[in-house]
């Protein structure tokens, strides 16, 4: 894995040059999308209904869709061959190829987002109720580690596939989704089947019942795990798995 | 150096399309890939570059293989491929993008190159026609002053003067420790440029030899009629007559015709063999 400051930084300014109209284009796009946003609201809306709170909902929609979807294309050269061999024979190594998109989508996509939300949350509060949006630090983990994670997958199937990479990516991750849960399930049932007190449903949602000991072990033992890999393993994990999907990505 | 060791190579398990080739590719000469639609030479370029990769064998730039797409090997090679994809940026935005990735792009040679191909300096390469567009990628390939420039098929969609002025750009640029690999089938356009020729036929290489060497073996007349001298070993009809290749035992002077000799290769190997061979 080699890494260079000076290729990196050239790369960086590579994309911005050749994309920068297209850039430009999606942030002012996006301003005006959130701009007619509030002005739906407002005919709409009790006036005090947009506060800081409304615009928490509106940043985090935007953060996970509008970045998503930026992630899913971030790779765009891949769409067609003369795109790929370009991209693939830029002198730069595989792991600041995968860096340079992983920065713009991860970080200044969703930075940009966040600010841009911000600015209009803070001229709306200066003229209307007055009520900032507030997060939890637990919220605010959660809602950090559920987008690292959704950006991570979607990075690893934008270099896995060349088009449609949104489309695939949200068949893929259901499907993947669903089959994991089964098997989570499955195995939870065969490992730890002494403590259920009886009934086991998995209908449209899945219920358990489980004695106090049980409880106590899944709190203490199982649920601490659980939280580490969600925080630190997952999405480091598809970064690795993406950085090889790119040494691996032929024309 | 470019190597390419026992390479086997395919898209599909049912027909390789390269097998055991063995290729050896020596610094300070322009070489000529022929060979017929389908036979790989694009593809070849492709496992030089890293872009595709062998399914056996090795393809090693400078020692390094060339599936690891070291940024040391990338930085000093320039692929034109035949589908190049220009962005929608002015010409100056193209070179301050694309120029710092290259240690010896040389800025001013660029600007000289499209004033050989007559091209506005402050275009947009959005408006720019597909072969304008071609002149300005070759302008940069060649100002990158890389020691290993790939060109795939780098006269197609240019007009007439243009591709002399190609020739001149390519040769103006060119240096001695420098490998260029122009892949075509439009040889006639590059007869005077080829060093070296590596014809490609069912997944191996059919034939490699330096056009200087050509030169001392084979004899190549023109006549009005087929019948030529007895020790004729192909003919072929051209505009005004014909073109024939004998063996060259004087070693008179004449201009290897490049396209005669492939259809003439292509056809008939075994003879030119063993010509070589003496």
């Amino acid at each position: 894995m080699e890494f260079n400051i000076t290729r990196f930084g050239n790369l960086i300014k590579r994309d911005f040059i050749i994309y920068r109209k297209q850039i430009l284009i999606i942030m002012l796009g996006l301003i005006g999308l959130l701009l007619l946003i509030y002005g739906f609201a407002r005919i709409t809306e009790d006036a005090n209904g947009i506060n800081g709170e409304f615009w928490k909902s509106i940043g985090l929609a935007f953060v996970f869709i509008v970045g998503l979807t930026f992630t899913s294309i971030v790779f765009r050269d891949f769409r067609s061959p003369g795109g790929r061999l370009q991209f693939l024979s830029l002198p730069a190594s595989n792991f600041e190829k995968l860096a340079s998109r992983w920065l713009y989508s991860l970080i200044l996509f969703p930075l940009f987002i966040i600010v841009a939300v911000w600015i209009l949350s803070t001229l709306t509060i200066a003229t209307g109720p007055g009520i900032r949006a507030y997060f939890e630090s637990q919220e605010l983990t959660y809602i950090t580690v559920g987008f690292l994670i959704l950006h991570a997958t979607t990075l690893l199937f934008a270099v896995w596939f060349n088009n449609l990479v949104a489309i695939k990516s949200t068949i893929i991750s259901l499907l993947i989704t669903f089959l994991w849960g089964l098997l989570m399930v499955g195995m939870f049932w065969l490992i730890f089947n002494q403590y259920f007190e009886g009934s086991f449903r998995a209908g449209p949602s899945v219920h358990v019942n489980i004695d106090s000991t049980a409880q106590e072990f899944f709190r203490t033992k199982v649920a601490p795990v659980g939280d580490f890999l969600l925080k630190f393993f997952v999405a480091p994990f598809l970064w690795v798995v993406s950085y090889f999907k790119m040494k691996e990505k032929e024309a | 150096m470019i190597n390419l060791e026992k390479l086997h190579f395919s898209y599909s398990k049912k027909k390789p399309l390269f097998s055991d080739l063995d290729l050896e590719l020596k610094p300070g000469k322009v070489y000529g890939l022929l060979g017929k639609n389908g036979t790989g030479k694009s593809s070849l370029l492709k496992l030089i570059v890293g872009a595709i990769f062998a399914k056996r064998g090795q393809v090693t730039v400078d020692g390094v293989d060339s599936s690891k797409r070291d940024p040391s090997i990338l930085n000093n090679l320039f692929f034109l491929s035949e589908n190049y994809e220009t962005p929608a940026v002015k010409i100056k935005d193209y070179i301050a993008a694309n120029g710092p990735l290259y240690p010896k792009f040389d800025e001013s040679k660029f600007y000289s190159f499209l004033e050989i191909f007559e091209i506005d300096q402050q275009a947009n390469l959005e408006h720019l026609s597909y072969g304008q567009r071609k002149k300005v990628i070759i302008s940069f390939a060649v100002a990158t002053n890389v020691k290993y420039l790939l060109l795939d098929e780098p006269t197609n969609g240019l007009d007439i003067p243009s591709k002399s002025q190609f020739r001149k750009a390519l040769l103006s640029g060119f240096h001695d420790d420098q490998i260029v690999i122009i892949s075509t089938h439009q040889i006639r356009d590059l007869n005077q440029l080829i060093e070296s020729i590596i014809i490609i036929e069912e997944g191996k290489i059919l034939f490699h030899k330096d056009v200087f060497e050509l030169e001392e073996k084979l004899l190549f007349s023109k006549s009005l009629s087929e019948d030529g001298e007895a020790e004729v070993m192909y003919s072929e009809m051209v505009p005004g007559g014909y073109i024939h290749i004998q063996s060259n035992p004087k070693g008179e002077p004449s201009e290897v015709e490049l396209e005669v000799l492939f259809n003439a290769i292509v056809q008939n190997k075994t003879n030119f063999d063993q010509i070589f061979k003496d």
